[in-house]
This record gives C-alpha cells, sequence and structure tokens, in this order.
C-alpha cells in the first residue's frame, strides 16, 4: 500500500497548529507540528514530508528562511505560506521565495485542503 | 536636458536661481535625498538651505516616462513630526492587537468547522455551530475594518499617481469582476493626476468603493471608474448599475455601522469619508433605485505655485 502524504505544520500559536494538525489528519493525512523553524528542521530530516504548512512569522527563522532549508534537503517538498499579513508584498515575497501558495488569516480550512491536494497532485 | 546648468532649477524653487553644491545626479536617483542650495543672488543674506528631495521614477510599457520630484523644507518637516510620530504609535498599537485577536479566532473557526464535518445533518448541534462560524464571521469582518481604521491614523502623506493606483485596486478585483461576469471600464481622462496623500488611506477608499458596487451589482453588470481633472479639482468616480440606494437610507449610509447587508459591518462608508475629508475632498454620491450608483470623490488638486512650503511634482521627459 502507498504511504499516506506527510504534512509539516509549523506555526507558533499552539491551538492554531493543533486545529490545523486535526483538520488535516481528519482528511486522511500523517501529520505533525513544530513551533519553531528549528525544531521543523529536526522532525523534517527524521520523517521527511511530502508539503509543509508553514506560518510567515514563526520565531527563531522566519518563515520564508525554513522553507528554503526544507527544501535544501528535499527539492520536491511543498511549501504553502499561512500568514496574518495580506500584504501584496508578502504575498509576491513568498511566492517569489518558491512557495506553492500563500493564504492569508484567517482562511477557510477546506480552502487550505484544496490547496494541498494540488499541490501534492501537481 | 542638463544639470550642469542651474537654471534648470529656476522657478522650481522660487523664482530665484540657486546653485547645488551637492551632486545634482541625485534628481536622477530614486529615493529620498538632502539637497543642499546655495543662493547666489545678492539681494538677500547669502547662505545655504537644506532640502529633503524625494525623487520617484514613473515607468510605463516604454519605459522610463518621468521624474517626480518632491521638496520640502527641512525646517517644516521637523515641525509636523511630533504629531505624526504619536499617531502612528495608536494606528501600529490598534494593527497589532488586531493580529493578537486573529489568531484565536482562527482556531476557534477553524475547530468549529472540524466539529461540523463530524456532524451529521439531522444533528440539532451542527445548526448551533453554523451560527457560531457564521458569527465568528462577522466578528472577524469587524476586526478587519477596525484595522483599516488603525490604518488612518497613520497620517504620512506621499505624491500619490491617481491612474496608477486605482489600475493596482482593480488589479485586486479582477477575479470577483470575471466571476460575476462584470463588464468593468477604467477610464483615465487624464493621466497626470496626482495627489498628495496618504496612499494606504486612499487604496482602502477605492476598495471600498468598488467592493459595495461589486456587491450592489446583478451578474453581468457594469462598474466604471472615471479618472478626471475639472476645474483645480481631481474628480473620481465609481459608477456601477446596481440596485441602487432607497431614499429612506440616503442619509444614513455614511453613518458607523449602518448596513442593509447580512454580511455587512457598516463601517466600509464611514471610513472612506473619514479619508477623504482628511485629505480635504469631498465624497458625494448620487443614485437611481434599480439602475445604479455613482460615488463621487473630490481632492483639490495640489497647486504648483511656490510657497515655503515647497510641494511640487516636477514631470522630466528623460528620454529628451
Ligand atoms: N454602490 C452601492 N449601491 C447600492 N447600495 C450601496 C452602495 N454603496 C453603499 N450602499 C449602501 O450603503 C450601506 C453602507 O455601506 P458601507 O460600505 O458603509 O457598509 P457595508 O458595505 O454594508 O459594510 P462594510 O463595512 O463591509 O463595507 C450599504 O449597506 C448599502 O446599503
Ligand atoms: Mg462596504
Amino acid at each position: 500500500m502507498e504511504r499516506k502524504n506527510r504534512i509539516l505544520v509549523v506555526d507558533d500559536q499552539i491551538w492554531v497548529r493543533r486545529m490545523l494538525l486535526e483538520a488535516l489528519q481528519f482528511q486522511g493525512y500523517e501529520v505533525f507540528g513544530a513551533s519553531s523553524g528549528f525544531e521543523a528542521l529536526r522532525l523534517a530530516a527524521e520523517m521527511k514530508p511530502d508539503l509543509a504548512v508553514i506560518d510567515m512569522a514563526i520565531p527563531g527563522m522566519d518563515g520564508l528562511t525554513l522553507l528554503s532549508k526544507l527544501r535544501e534537503i528535499n527539492l520536491n517538498l511543498r511549501g504553502i505560506m499561512i500568514s496574518g499579513d495580506g500584504e501584496k508584498k508578502s504575498v509576491k515575497k513568498a511566492l517569489e521565495g518558491g512557495a506553492f501558495a500563500y493564504l492569508v488569516k484567517p482562511f477557510d480550512i477546506s480552502s487550505l485542503e484544496n490547496l494541498i491536494r494540488r499541490a501534492l497532485t501537481s | 536636458m542638463s544639470f550642469g546648468d542651474s537654471n534648470v532649477f529656476e522657478d522650481l524653487f522660487t523664482n530665484r536661481s540657486y546653485k547645488i553644491s551637492e551632486d545634482p545626479a541625485v534628481f536622477v536617483k530614486e529615493g529620498a535625498h538632502t539637497v543642499v542650495l546655495e543662493n547666489k543672488w545678492q539681494d538677500e543674506k547669502r547662505g545655504c538651505q537644506t532640502f529633503n528631495v524625494n525623487t520617484t521614477v514613473v515607468r510605463n510599457k516604454q519605459g522610463v516616462s518621468g521624474v517626480i520630484v518632491y521638496c520640502e523644507d527641512e525646517g517644516k518637516s521637523e515641525d509636523n513630526k511630533g504629531a505624526s510620530e504619536s499617531l502612528s504609535v495608536i494606528g501600529e498599537l490598534a494593527a497589532s492587537a488586531v493580529h493578537e485577536i486573529k489568531n484565536p479566532l482562527f482556531s476557534i473557526r477553524g475547530f468549529l468547522q472540524i466539529l461540523d464535518n463530524t456532524l451529521s445533518e439531522s444533528d440539532k448541534r451542527k445548526e448551533y455551530v453554523k451560527i457560531m462560524i457564521s458569527e465568528v464571521d462577522r466578528l472577524e469582518s469587524l476586526v478587519k475594518d477596525f484595522l483599516m481604521l488603525a490604518k488612518t491614523q497613520n497620517d504620512s502623506k506621499e505624491l500619490v499617481w491617481v491612474c496608477e493606483l486605482v489600475r493596482e485596486v482593480v488589479e485586486l478585483y479582477k477575479n470577483s469582476f470575471e466571476k460575476k461576469k462584470i463588464q468593468f471600464r477604467l477610464q483615465a481622462k487624464d493621466e497626470s493626476v496626482f495627489l498628495w496623500a496618504n496612499k494606504d488611506q486612499l487604496e482602502q477608499v477605492f476598495i471600498n468603493l468598488l467592493q459595495n458596487a461589486l456587491e450592489a451589482v446583478e451578474e453581468g453588470g457594469s462598474i466604471d471608474v472615471i479618472v478626471s481633472k475639472k476645474e483645480e479639482k481631481v474628480m473620481i468616480e465609481v459608477k456601477d448599475s446596481g440596485r441602487g440606494i432607497s431614499p429612506e437610507v440616503r442619509d444614513k449610509i455614511f453613518t458607523p455601522f449602518f448596513t442593509t447587508k447580512k454580511n455587512g459591518t457598516g463601517l466600509g462608508l464611514f471610513i472612506s469619508k473619514r479619508i477623504v475629508e482628511n485629505h480635504e475632498g469631498k465624497i458625494y454620491f448620487s443614485s437611481d433605485e434599480g439602475k445604479g450608483t455613482i460615488f463621487i470623490v473630490e481632492f483639490p488638486m495640489r497647486e504648483t505655485t511656490v510657497d515655503d512650503r515647497l510641494n511640487l511634482w516636477y514631470n522630466v521627459n528623460l528620454s529628451e
């Protein structure tokens, strides 16, 4: 049997992280969460995620730096950035920085689920 | 054009010629610069005057089409700093408070959605959960509007190229227009319309007006934005073929929290009016029920005559 797609969720807000993890688990993904960039890198080395959902403003290293480091390890990893900041500049920077998509918080969970489905089949 | 000859800057500051003691090439570099000008006429005290010069390069499809130069006497700008700084501190505080509120709302909404997915259609609790989600949505849009209000606390102004700003805002609406099959037209009757304004705030006004127009029209309707210059005034009109505004509510639409929409907050026009009036402008409308509405925003044109506070735009064709 094929292995379940693995998703890493990085957000320092504990209940936001937990909520995203539960919602994605409910969709049948294998999920794990981290609250900082360093924790995320450590976990990623072990778990080899296919996709990461990363908050732009996480402690230690910013979300985009984390994404580029994750992609150094696995070039095929897809990154979906999430942020409370919907400024065009930030969106542009994220997409240019290799993100698959950018979602402005608060968003509808089903939009995230749709995006993930698209990211994993593309 | 040549920078070697100080005549270039004649009339730009006063009707006198000045010698520029710093590298005049700053005028073609984008960004903020300090320029020291030396008065070369004899009738006044000889001396130097310092100006803050801000240059913006204007580009069109063919490349660079001009340069906007804004000059400010340094002495003057210092005076205003205190007031606007404390205002922007309040604005920033409010903005970060809003961000703090967004996260918990987001997790509440998410958990409710998970609950919603697990309950069966016949379960009464499903209805409760749906109500909670829509109430959270209402809170969210309130919070968003407050963030907008907080932004109006930041009063820093810059030279804004009106048509370009309108185009940027319209770009945000492209998808929504397409979805609703709306015929959209932007008529820039005068490209060279500039305003001395806070760009974020002005953008917010157009967003509010376009959003209202979008919400008022049926599928296949039309929305027009017209930018023009009339007798010392800059006019921006947003016209829609929507349902119009009924006479009973006409004098209420600018009051805070007045809305006729299910999910409206009723802050859009209130905030817009406040912004426009902060810019010494006017906002008004005329509406034909069932046929459409036109909102008109009017700003006084920035005079280019020279006074001790030197605000001006200077369009130089670099290709010549
Ligand atoms: N273009 C328009 N056509 C018809 N009615 C309009 C138009 N613009 C505004 N209105 C009326 O004015 C009311 C107030 O508008 P306003 O933008 O202040 O609030 P809102 O759109 O209801 O909520 P929000 O805070 O989300 O903008 C609207 O509810 C609507 O009834
Ligand atoms: Mg509105």
